[in-house]
């Protein structure tokens, strides 16, 4: 990130990122967190519930929104000061997310900026979830 | 001196930010006198004042408040130089 990053950005400007939810990611959730809730790890279970298998953990997305702010926008010297997450639809293993960030609002005095976050699971073709990060830049 | 409008406008900012229904505020409030007034919280407020008022501030005029009532006289002036532009 060049020196001058936080003035070129501009307000509605949009970025796009694409995560998947694979073995991996869900296993180290798992084991990293423990959570075993039956809908994430009963594969019956879940579908007894109507799911259509079993239920990714949300909180994965909250692991996404962390690694595109802070790698891939703003990126480097950049601190997550806030996040509001809404979930929409479930998620299941291997399903393909992309995630979108629109610049809302860019606040110089105090070097921040407030993204609104629509992340679309593009295997089920719908809005699985909708965020809201204020990023401060170090 | 502030409009009392600006105060009242204030006000829920302030009480959300600092989570607490009950807080009031003056013009002779300072940092000290609001719990949880920390950097964090007052860049969260800065953040919610431009977004809610639609005004926007300069780094080097935010260091020279010394309570709510400069903050206030601020978000004033700022509106009244967009009513003239």
């Amino acid at each position: 990130m060049t020196p001058d990053f936080f003035s070129r950005v501009e307000v509605g400007q949009r970025v796009r990122r694409e995560y998947h939810v694979s073995e991996a990611v869900y296993r180290g959730f798992l084991e990293t967190f423990g959570d075993r809730n039956a809908l994430h790890v009963e594969e019956a279970y879940a579908k007894s519930k109507g799911y259509s298998g079993k239920v990714m953990h949300g909180a994965i997305l909250a692991g996404f929104i962390s690694e595109f702010v802070g790698v891939e926008f703003p990126g480097h010297d950049s601190l997550l000061q806030s996040l509001r997450l809404d979930f929409k639809r479930p998620n299941y293993l291997g399903d393909h997310l992309i995630l979108e960030a629109t610049v809302e609002q860019k606040v110089e005095a105090v070097r921040v900026l407030v993204l609104k976050i629509d992340i679309r699971n593009s295997t089920q073709g719908a809005v699985c979830a909708q965020a809201r990060v204020q990023v401060g830049l170090l | 001196m502030t409009a009392p409008a600006t105060l009242d406008r204030l006000t829920p900012i302030f009480r959300m930010v600092f989570d607490d229904d009950a807080l009031t505020i003056s013009e002779a409030t300072t940092a000290k006198d609001v719990p949880g007034w920390d950097s964090l919280n007052h860049i969260n407020l800065i953040v919610s004042v431009e977004k809610d008022f639609g005004v926007k501030f300069a780094t080097k005029e935010i260091l020279q408040f010394r309570n709510v009532g400069d903050f206030a006289r601020a978000i004033e002036a700022k509106l009244a130089a967009q009513n003239r532009a």
